[in-house]
């Protein structure tokens, strides 16, 4: 029977991963799923989503293939410090072996990245890079 | 044989599987892959955010036959410098394609959009589209691999 995963979602366990390797805390530096903004929040902040995954799921064990994308944005006029923040994050991720919580993760591999997407509106530089996943119970 | 993807990026290792599995295929196998590809073009078109349509109308897909469905480029809005700009660039981004395609040995495809701003707006994950999303192409192509795969066999047998 297939078992799919429903604990925590890739984008959760990668800021786990990217916390324990000391790339900040959730919720203030790291964030899942919806860039934050407004007052208070801070520029220099990262952001996991989940994206569409890069293989349906084994049916008849739990063996799962999803994406996820990292986000990371910069104070304004600080370009090239958020590329080299994503690359670091990069590194940090490419060829992750390791169990977050009850989860294996048998590979993640970065597959395209550091893009840039710009300034945002109030000039804050922005980068992404995408992953693949391989996870199991 | 192979199916390149040239802007937006990010599917590298989804289009070395595909490609592997394609190459396992024997026959004709460029008027499979060719028709599978114009199918993701469409969902992809089908899926990309609007607001001028240029980055809609931008896609193409040029084949070893040349360029397949190619509607756009004399449509695009030219209202403003980013218009004037994609409608400017297209053709010759397009007529590039052709010639990396024609250099091929095996059955090819190039997909993508000419759109200077196409990776901006596939990757942003958080921009509030009113209609389509980010990852137009990269989920067209990730959600049809089977559908590829399938088209290109059946053609091949004929």
């Amino acid at each position: 029977m297939s078992n799919i995963i429903t604990s925590t979602t890739p984008a959760q366990d990668v800021v786990t991963v990217l916390s324990a390797a000391g790339h900040g805390g959730l919720g203030v530096d790291l964030w899942v799923g919806s860039e934050p903004d407004g007052t208070g929040v801070l520029d220099n902040v990262i952001t996991v989503y989940d994206t569409t995954p890069h293989r349906p799921p084994e049916i008849n064990y739990s063996f799962e293939y999803p994406s996820i994308q990292v986000r990371v944005r910069r104070k304004p006029g600080l370009d090239q410090a958020c590329r080299e923040k994503a690359l670091s994050l990069m590194n940090s991720l490419h060829g992750y072996v390791g169990e977050v919580g009850a989860i294996k993760y048998h590979a993640i591999r970065v597959i395209s990245g550091p893009i840039s997407l710009g300034e945002d509106e109030r000039g804050r530089p922005r980068y992404v890079f995408n992953c693949n996943l391989e996870r199991s119970t | 044989m192979a199916v390149k993807l040239q802007r937006p990026k990010g599917l590298d290792n989804i289009l070395k599987n595909l490609n592997k599995e394609i190459g396992k295929i024997e026959g004709d196998v460029q008027k499979g892959l060719t028709l599978g590809m114009l199918v993701v073009k469409g969902k992809s078109m089908a899926s990309t955010p609007v607001d001028t349509g240029n980055l809609k109308g931008s896609h193409y897909l040029v084949s070893k036959s040349g360029a397949m469905d190619q509607t756009a480029g004399s449509d695009f809005s030219t209202q403003d410098d980013s218009g004037k700009r994609v409608a400017a660039e297209h053709s010759g981004k397009v007529d590039a394609a052709k010639s990396r395609v024609k250099r091929k040995k095996d059955p090819f495809v190039e997909i993508g959009c000419t759109a200077f701003y196409a990776e901006r707006v596939h990757e942003d994950l958080q921009a509030n589209h009113t209609s389509g999303k980010a990852k137009f192409l990269e989920d067209a192509i990730k959600e049809n691999q089977q559908l590829i795969l399938d088209t290109v066999r059946r053609f091949a047998r004929r």
